[in-house]
Formats: structure tokens, sequence, C-alpha cells
């Protein structure tokens, strides 16, 4: 048997910071990715097709991302608890009806971003 | 063309940045009403069901208990342009609601405690926080109706504030006021990444 780190080329340089690839899973409970945050924002790519069923919740997601929304937002919008829109949200990621903002929290941020939050907050 | 807009919320680029500031303090200190004063929504509110152990609850010495809890949070929103948008949160400050702080900061640029001079002492758990986890934090002091008859300096020493950091007299009610408070944390933040840079060794 080869030790495992021969086995994972995912094992090294970058872990965590995947968002998985499409992933076949059935009755999930539970989401999937990882890097999805309160703050990401979630964005309506197309329209379901007619023979992707989809739950009542995650049209109403769909039809409120047409803006870019985040989460913690969709979640206070649609009246849903975060852990339930990012279950529904792993679907709607599956069937490439959604996509979402790159992740923030990855490395603190830099000078230069402050200094755009600052300039934006002093135009206000 | 995308910089002209005249309704930012509506303009937002599906990648867009997005930053996260953290609004603490104790209960009634104003924290939902500083986010409304400067948020584009009124106020947004989700209610999570939290699973969290029960730790000091009960103690029932070798089990393990979890109970769950609903904690509300309030949030708003400031769209800075259409690559970038700030959200505000603000949430309970009592000790048990410690460990969703620990989720909430990650990655939050810093955080404002919100002081009530009324109820000073119900803002220590949140510098305590702040300061124990090194997040960058600036204090603000709400004063009801515009009136501040407190000495900033007997405020900084009843919260044993370390001299760099940011204490601002302010009305929670009031946009320019809360713009002030959120300047004087983000410059808080830039002096503390100068300062960084200026002693860490460069990689790479």
């Amino acid at each position: 048997m080869r030790h495992w780190s021969e086995e994972d080329p995912w094992a090294d340089e970058e872990p965590g910071l995947l968002i998985r690839p499409y992933t076949v899973t059935g009755g999930r409970t539970a989401p999937v990715r990882t890097g999805i945050e309160l703050i990401t924002l979630i964005s309506t790519v197309r329209p379901p097709t007619r023979d992707q069923r989809l739950q009542p919740e995650q049209n109403q997601l769909l039809a409120l991302c047409r803006v870019p929304t985040a989460l913690v937002e969709v979640a206070a919008r649609l009246g849903l608890p975060v852990a339930v829109v990012r279950v529904l949200l792993d679907d709607l990621l599956d069937h490439e009806l959604v996509s979402v903002s790159p992740s923030s929290a990855a490395g603190s941020p830099d000078a230069r971003f402050i200094q755009a939050v600052i300039d934006g907050i002093r135009r206000i | 063309m995308a910089f002209a807009e005249s309704d930012p919320a509506t303009a937002l680029a599906a990648d867009a940045a997005t930053a996260k500031i953290l609004v603490a303090g104790g209960f009634g200190a104003g924290k939902t009403t500083l986010v409304g004063a400067i948020s584009e929504t009124a106020p947004l509110r989700t209610e999570e069901l939290i699973t969290e152990a029960s730790v000091g609850v009960d103690d029932l010495a070798g089990v393990e208990r979890k109970t769950t809890t609903t904690v509300a949070m309030d949030f708003g929103r400031i769209t800075l342009g259409p690559a970038l948008v700030v959200y505000l949160f603000g949430a309970p400050g009592q000790d048990r609601f410690w460990f969703m702080w620990d989720d909430l900061s990650r990655g939050a640029l810093g955080a404002v405690v919100l002081a009530d001079t009324r109820r000073l002492e119900s803002c220590f758990p949140s510098v305590d926080f702040f300061e124990h986890r090194g997040i960058p934090f600036a204090v603000g002091v709400n004063c009801f109706d515009g009136r501040c008859e407190e000495d900033p300096e007997e405020i900084r020493a009843a919260l044993d504030l370390a001299p760099g950091i940011p204490l601002v007299l302010c009305d929670a009610r009031d946009t320019e006021s809360v713009k002030k408070v959120l300047l004087a944390l983000l410059e808080h933040v830039m002096r503390g990444l100068a300062a960084e840079a200026s002693t860490s060794p460069t990689y790479g």
C-alpha cells in the first residue's frame, strides 16, 4: 500500500482553498464546498431548464441573485438559516446555475484594498 | 460606464471584492442603529441556529452535550463601487456568543466596539475579545442626543485601551458620525499594516 501522499495529487500546496469539482452526491444534508463565506456573492448565471427540478427556495434564490447577493443576505431575505442556504447553493452550483465570487478570507487584506475601502467610505 | 452608475447596488459585479467589518458592544449600545445609519438597506437580520457545546452551562462531568441556540445577527451593506462591497455585522457581545465571533471575525478588516457611557462595562468583553485575538478595532463612544459630556481620556482609561487604539465620540444614528468611526478604524488598520511591513522580513 502506498503512502497517502503519493495517492493524492491535491495533498500538497493549497489544502483548504479548493472548491471541489462537481461532485455527485445524493440526498445531501451538509454542503460539500468550502470557501463560501457569509459575504461571498452569489450570482445567477442562467435560469433552470425544464428537467432541472428545483425546490421553491432554490427558485427564489435564483430570482434574488440576478443581482449579485451575499450568502448572508440571501439567508436573511429568504428567511432561512445560512446553513440551509449553503446546502441549496450546492445543488445550484452543481447545475451551474449560479456562480460565487472569489474568496476574500484567503490571506490578510493588503494596503491597497484597505485604501479602496477608505476612499469609498469617504465618498459616501 | 460601470463607474458612473446611479444605483450602485444593481451595478455590483458578480466577482466584486467583499469586505467585512464587525460591530460589537453590549446589549442596547446601538449596534443595529450604527449599521442602519450607514447601510444602503435597512438592517437585515438572520436568525442562526447554532449548535454549541454547552461548556460551563450545566457541567455534567464526562458527558459531552450539545445545545442549539438561536442567535440573531444584524447586518447592513455598503456598495462602494461595482467591484467593492462592504458588509457590517452587528452581533451580540455576550460571553456565551463568542464562539460565533470566532467565525465572524475570520477575514474581517476589523471591528468597531460601540460603548455606551451609561453602561461602559458592557463593552469590556468585546474589547478583551479583539485584543486577545489581535483583531484591529476602534472604540466608538455612542453619545446619545449628540451630547458628549464624557471625557474621552477618562473613557480610554476606564477601558484600559492601548495608546494606538482609536477612540471616537459618535452618534450612532448619524451617517457622518458613523463614517468617522469607520475611517478611524480603517486608518488604524492601515497603520498596523505599515508597521508590520517595516518590522517583518520580506519573503520571496
